[in-house]
Order: C-alpha cells, then structure tokens, then sequence
C-alpha cells in the first residue's frame, strides 16, 4: 500500500475496467437469479416448516424436529399446499389450529405489538445515520490539501528514516511492541 | 472430605478478593505503593483458592463422591472418564466455578504481566476491579450457586449429566474455550474503568490491553465455531446455528468486542472516539454477564438452559450495577473524553472503522432485540410472540451483506482520506477476484440472487485480505504475515471463509428422508443417490454399554461406510440421535436415523447434503491462527512516520509540563524521542489534555 506520501508513484486505472467488470457482474447475477424455477410445493412445504415452531418443543422449528406434533403439523402443511393456499393462508391456518396458535410463528407477523420488533431496529438505523450526518456533517473535502510546509516536513522526515516508504502498509501496527508508554504513564501517575 | 477441601478452596478465594479489595482501596487512597504491590500475592491467594476448589470438584467426580449435591445430580458411574472430566461445567454450580477458576487465572496473569506497575494507580485500580469481579463470582459459589453443597443421604448412583452433554467428544473444549473468551474481557474492562477512575483517559490503557482484548476474542471465536461444529455433528437436522438464546448471547459479546477491536485502532491513531471504544468495551464484558443471566435464570426458553437456579436476581442486578458504574464515570469524566481530533473524510480507513462500528452495533442490537422481544412483549402486552430463525436470518442476511462490502473496501483506504483514483487502482484486483468467484459460482450452477451476492462480496474482499498480505510480505519477508493488520488480514479470510460455508449450506442444502432394507424391495430400496452420492444400507449393529444403549445402522457413502445410530441413556427417557457425518471440502454428507430400526430390519433415514460446510470449521480455524499472528508483534512503526498520528505541538517530548510524564499520556507515536515530530497544524494534539488529567 503506498503512503499518501508517495502517491503517483504507480501507474493509476481508468474507469473502463470497472465498467467491464460491472457489466459481467450484472450479467452473471442476471443469470444466476433470474430463470430459476418457481419454488415446488416440496420446497414452498420446506421452507414453511422452517418458519413454525414445533408445538412441543422449547424453541425448534418443525422442520427441525421429529416429535410427533411436529409431523402432525407436517401433515397440515401438506393438505392446505395440496388444496392451493398461499404461504401466509397457510400459516394463519396452522396457528389457528392451536390454542395460542400465534406463538408457534417463528417470525412475528407485522401487525399489533410484534411490528415493533421488525420496526426499531429500522428505525435505530436511520437515527444513528442520522445522527452521524449532523456530526460529521462539516465535511469540508476541499479543505486538506498539504501545504508546502507539509511536504517539506514529509521530506525531512523521509529523508531521516532512510527506506522511505517501506512500512506504509503496516501503518496501524504502530507501537505494537509491548508497552507504548509504561514509563511515561507510571511517571504521571506517581507525580500526583 | 471433597466438600469441606472446595469450600476451604472457594472462601480462600473469597477472603483473597475481599483482602485484595480493602488492600487496594486502602492503597489508592492514601498512595501507598507497597499496599498496591501486595495484589500480587492476593492474587496468588485467590488463584490458588480457585484451583483448590476446582481439584476438589474434579476429585469428587471422578471418585464419584455422591455425597455432593452436584455430583449426585450430574455425575454418575457409567459415565466414561473424559465425560465425567467434562461433567464439571455441564450444569450451573460447576460451569459458575469453571468462570471463577478462569478469571482467577487472568487476574494472576494480569498481576504478573504488570508485575513492575502494580504500585501504579492505573494497575491498582484494575487489579482492584478484576477483584470486585472475583468476589461476585466466589460469593455465588458461596450462595445460591454452592458447587460443594452436602446432601444428607447420598445416592449410590447419580443421573450423569445431560445425555447430548456425553456423546461428543467437542463438549471438553467448546465450554472452556467459550469461558476463555467471556471471562477475558474482563481485563480490558477493568482497565477502561481503571482509566476512567485514575482520568488518564489517553490511548495508554488501550495499548497495554490491547493483546488481551485480542486473545480473549480470539478464544470467544473459537468458541463460538466449536459449539457450531458440535451442534452440528450432534443434533442431526444439519443445522449449526439456530438462533437460540444462549447461542445469542455468547454471539452478542462477540459482535461488541468484534466492533472494538476496530475502533480501538481510530483512536490510537486519531485519539478519537474515545467515549464509543469505552462503551463497546463494558458492553461486550456486561452482555457476557447479561447472557448468562438470560439463560441461567430460566427466563428464557432455550434448549441449552440446562438447569434452572436462583442466581437470576444476583446476575441481573451485577449487571445493572455495571451499566450504573460505566454510565456514570463516562458522563463524570465526560469533558476529558471529548476528543479534539475529527474525522477528514468518510472515505478513509476511520470512517470505514466508523461505519462498520455502526452496522456491528446495529447487528447486536438486532440480536439483542430479537432475543428479549418474547420477554418485552410479554411484560407490556400479555401476549407472548416467538421471535425465531426465520426474523433473524431476514434481519441479518443485508447486514452480513454490508459487513463484506466493507471488509472488500476498509482494508485498501488510507487513513485520513481516499481518492476515488486511489480506490479505482487499489481495487481493481480485488474486484476482478469477487467477479472470478461468482463466475465460478453460476458455472458450477448456484442459482439464487442472495448467495451469489455473497460469493462475489466474498471474493472482493478476499482480494483486499490476500493484496494486503501480497504487498506486505513482499516487502517485509515473513513478517509480512504477522502483526495487528496482516494477522488481521487472515482473520478476514477465516470469516470470509465462514460466511462462504454459511451461506452455500444454507442456500443449497438438499435433504431426503427414505426407508431403506438390506435386501431391495418395492418402496424400500437398498441404494439411493442424494447430490450424487450413492447411499447404500448394509446392515443393523447395536451396541450396549453400562451409560447408555445404542442401535444403529451400517450405511455406505461412495463406499465409506457410516454408522448412524440412536442412543438411549440409562438416565433419560429421550432417545438421542448420533448422526454420522461424511465432510469432504466440497460437500458433507449427514445421515440420521429418524426412528430405530423396524422389525424387518429396514431403517429410516435422512439424508442432508450440504455444500462448503467444512469451510466453516476450517474457517474457524484460521481465526484462530490469524489472531496469534496479530498478537505477534509486527514491525514497529517508526515514531516519526510520516502517516503517524498528530503528536504534541507544543514542548519538546521530554517536557516540562505540570504531569512531568508530557504529551506521550499513550500515544504511541508521540514519546518517540526522535527530533521534532511532525504535527498537522489542522488537528490539535490528541493527548494535551493527558498531563492536566493525571492523578487529579
């Protein structure tokens, strides 16, 4: 990695590579996404088993588990996919089926309270973003250029290590030896 | 005997640790170095009390001395040695003295790591922290969670312990390496308090802890993937994580701790974000004691909760007082902790780190909540919902996708500020990598939008983890490979590696239940072909010994042959599935036996292949070595580097300010006794403020 120092040493790239590699991104997500199959009801049943927990069990799902409710609930799935309901028919039907039926949904439906649970963390994104923006929001990109004065003092200090640039890449190692400042900090604090 | 040995053992802690704390508190406040020094030999004391009890536990369960309450509700005679050895922190009194005896053990490592500091105040009050923690534990082991507590009729034979506890042999080594983890931040913990209490708020703390931090996530990591791998190849539904409670809560430390070893490195170069790096660190150490309060007082469903106890209360309240005591020194100490430093531009290596501080503690939060939610929705509606896998992989799978998007860019940003030339060139390679990875992807026929998305996110930054290995030992030989960044660097490959494993096996998992006759016949064939594996059933065994009885089936994968089996322990009415598992790097091949084998010798069976799981182990694996080669001291940044962090403008660094120890307070690049340091007339010195703060 060069150091802002010695940047412009090495050659740069252009834009196209990354428009060539854009396009071949695109197109191979295109094809791997797009042409499957439909979901088969052997996969719809799958998936659905996946989000019902079994009835007796403390918090597996049925399709993790071979307790006899949880096949009963495997049986009950397959009628209502046979009989051509939709995913969500079929889940409001399962928890009807059982007192407290609603608990056996592994994700809680967005309604009522148990919205709150998909809600907050949104909300707690879109707060922290925000809360950055107003914070770093003096972002003055224009402002860094190095003076003359910088660079002289880049060179001087180059100049005095010798191998200049060698250790850029290492660069957040710095005082990784065991102790940054032992003494100095002993020292402080007997001082008081 | 073993009873009155522990007990002697666990009040020897206890009065070590009280000792210590009354020492210290004593020393601190009068400044008497020699009372300060004497942590070391308490610290002896409360190690060796810790090991007494712990031998005396062992000692228990091995002779199978039932008098112990313990070892006649979990020991037992049948179990075989290793199992018994493990028996110690498979229920709640034991697992609370393994964390004792652990933290015991980084307590005297801290005190003879510091060994020539322990009269200085900072060490003194972190010495006196690690104690107060020592003496909640111990005092536990002395109330509602006695290990050594004395039954007045002893059994002739106890239970043995949970039956999915003794049939792999990864349950010796997931709980330990999981305490290792918990129990070690509660080094740096008691650093950040002891910097917040001494107000020598300076980046040294940070540096003297940073190894610690490190080795104790290292071994939470591991943790993590061994108790994985032993759900996986104990469970048998091909599962390795499902979300639950307990696997929330050693996740949820991990994710903190995950966010601060980051940041810590923002604020060692930049001295900023000085109150967020504080806040991460006592949130990892109080989520650790809020996860075992989670699934220890039975508040919680979880099918780890494998004893109910009344420590809840204590737990809980332990953690409330470490939010009360971390929330007040941080505002008490507030204006020290304002940082003078502020960032250039986001695109640069400390807006990267700030970003992926952001989404780690949007993850956690996500975690969090969706952990508590039952117990919330409970408390204010009456209404218990279930907040299960299905919320959790929705919630988590754009995150992860964010999470590699950054471990592509972070590494390749310079700190301060990024030209988009810069990125476009540093790039390139790195995103042709990522693309050859989904080419290879779709060719091999992965279809799905989310998994080829990953692939190609995991590749990109591949690419960045295996340019910045390149370029380093390009130029520095072998030691191109060790040190924080290029160790972390092969971190990033054992998580990349993790987050391919995860989301191939889930994304491509193929399962087919079948019944299966050693002769053919209509509908139960002898050979079926699952992914191309041909599954052939050669025959029934059936194995018994004194802990538990074992019917399986002998079963060929491509000709390897497997033995699934079901096992019934004497002391448990559930019979318990032993899966056998066929892993190739390619794909693994899990057989389960759905019910035990039919009068006419036939057998059902499941068959789950799942693609790359191996890598998740193998993953794991490199986090693992990746964190020893970034505790390895790497090349040693020159002082006077010219991308170092502001040092001091004013004063020569040997200086004659009211602190006398001047501006270095921590930073490392600042007490370099080299000539005139550079310093950036745009960002005010970071540790000015540090001679004024000291012993005030």
């Amino acid at each position: 990695m060069t150091s802002t120092a010695s940047k412009g040493s090495r050659s740069t790239v252009g834009w196209w590579p990354w428009v060539l590699m854009a396009v071949v991104v695109v197109a191979l997500l295109a094809v791997g996404s797009l042409g499957g199959d439909p979901p088969t009801l052997e996969e719809r049943a799958q998936n659905l088993e996946e989000s019902i927990r079994c009835p007796s069990c403390a918090s597996q799902s049925v399709a993790n588990s071979d307790a006899p409710s949880a096949e009963a609930v495997r049986v009950l799935i397959a009628e209502r996919l046979e009989a051509g309901d939709s995913n969500e028919e079929i889940r409001d039907y399962v928890a009807s089926r059982y007192p407290n039926g609603r608990q056996l949904l592994l994700d809680p439906t967005g309604e009522g309270f148990g919205a709150l649970v998909w809600a907050l963390p949104v909300v707690a994104v879109i707060v922290a973003v925000a809360a950055l923006v107003r914070r770093f929001g003096d972002w003055r990109p224009g402002e860094l250029q190095a003076t003359e004065e910088d660079r002289d003092l880049v060179a001087a200090a180059l100049a005095r290590r010798g191998e200049a640039g060698a250790d850029g890449g290492n660069g957040p190692d710095g005082g990784s030896g065991p102790y940054g400042a032992p003494s100095v900090d002993a020292a402080g604090g007997d001082e008081s | 005997m073993n009873a009155a040995l522990g007990t002697a053992g666990v009040i020897l802690a206890l009065v070590g640790s009280l000792g210590a704390i009354a020492t210290l508190a004593v020393g601190l406040r009068g400044r008497r170095t020699e009372l300060m020094r004497m942590s070391r030999t308490y610290s002896w004391m409360v190690m060796g009390g810790a090991t007494l009890a712990v031998v005396a536990m062992e000692r228990a369960l091995i002779t199978r001395d039932f008098s112990l309450e313990f070892v006649a509700n979990n020991g037992s005679h049948a179990t075989p040695a290793i199992y018994n050895f493990a028996t110690m922190w498979s229920a709640l009194e034991g697992s609370i003295l393994l964390w004792g005896f652990i933290l015991a053990g980084f307590t005297l490592a801290v005190a003879i790591k510091f060994r020539k500091r322990l009269d200085d105040p900072l060490v003194a009050w972190a010495m006196l922290v690690m104690f107060v923690v020592c003496l909640f534990f111990f005092g536990l082991m002395l109330g509602p969670a006695n290990p050594f507590r004395v039954i007045a009729n002893p059994p002739l034979d106890g239970p043995g312990p949970n039956p999915l506890l003794q049939n792999h042999v990864l349950m010796a080594f997931h709980p330990p390496m999981l305490y290792l983890g918990y129990v070690g931040f509660t080094v740096p913990f008691a650093f950040a308090i002891a910097a917040l209490a001494t107000g020598r708020l300076g980046e040294g703390w940070l540096i003297e802890t940073r190894r610690w931090t490190l080795i104790a996530w290292a071994f939470l990591s591991v943790g993590i993937v061994l108790g994985a791998w032993w759900s996986h190849e104990v469970l048998g539904w091909g599962g390795y994580w499902a979300w639950d409670p307990v696997e929330n809560a050693s996740f949820l430390p991990w994710l903190t701790g995950t966010a601060y070893l980051h940041s810590v490195m923002v604020q060692e170069r930049r001295g900023m974000l000085r109150v967020w790096n504080l806040s991460l660190l006592c949130a990892t150490f109080a989520l650790t004691i809020l996860g075992t309060f989670l699934t220890r007082s039975g508040v919680i469903d979880s099918v780890h909760a494998f004893s109910d106890s009344t420590i809840g209360p204590l737990l809980l309240g332990f953690f409330g007082l470490i939010v009360l005591v971390t929330v007040g020194l941080v505002g008490w100490r507030g204006d020290r902790l304002r940082s003078p430093a502020r960032i250039d531009s986001p695109a640069s290596r400390e807006g990267a780190f700030l970003l992926n501080n952001i989404v780690f503690a949007g993850f956690a939060f996500v975690v969090l909540l969706g952990t508590v939610f039952p117990l919330i929705s409970e408390a204010l509606t009456a209404e218990r919902v279930t907040v299960g896998e299905p919320y959790f992989d929705r919630m988590t799978m754009p995150i992860g996708m964010v999470l590699l998007f950054l471990m592509a860019v972070a590494p390749v940003l310079p700190w301060r500020k990024a030209s988009l030339e810069t990125l476009r060139t540093r790039l390139l390679w790195p995103g042709w990598i990522g693309t050859g990875a989904l080419a290879v992807a779709v060719l091999v026929g992965a279809r799905g939008f989310a998994p080829l998305l990953a692939f190609f996110l995991a590749g990109f930054a591949g690419g960045s983890a295996l340019r910045q290995l390149a370029l380093a030992t390009r130029r520095q030989g072998w030691r191109g490979l060790v040190g924080r960044t290029n160790g972390g660097m092969i971190v990033h490959i054992g998580v990349l590696l993790i987050a391919v494993g995860l989301a191939a096996s889930s994304s491509f998992e193929v399962e087919r239940d079948a019944r299966m006759c050693v002769e053919a016949a209509p509908g139960c064939p002898s050979t079926i072909t699952v992914s191309g594996h041909e599954i052939t059933f050669l025959g029934s065994t059936s194995d018994i010994t004194a802990a538990r009885r074992q019917v399986g089936a002998r079963i060929s994968i491509d000709g390897q042959v497997h033995e699934p089996a079901i096992q019934q322990f004497v002391n448990g009415t559930q019979q318990i599935g032993k899966p056998s598992v066929k892993n190739t790097p390619i794909n693994s091949v899990m057989l389960t036996l759905t019910d035990l084998p039919a009068a006419d010798g036939s057998v059902a069976v499941k068959v789950i292949v799942q693609p790359l799981v191996v890598w998740l182990w193998t993953g794991g694996a490199v986090i693992g070595i990746g964190s020893i080669m970034a505790a390895f001291p790497g090349r040693r940044r020159i002082p006077t580097a010219p991308v170092s962090a502001p040092a001091p403008i004013e004063g020569p660094p040997d200086g004659d300010g009211p602190g006398g120890g001047g501006p270095g307070g921590g930073s490392p690049e600042g007490d370099g006794p080299g000539p005139a340091p550079l310093s950036d007339p745009d960002v005010p010195d970071s540790s000015s403020a540090e001679p004024a703060s000291v012993g005030s």
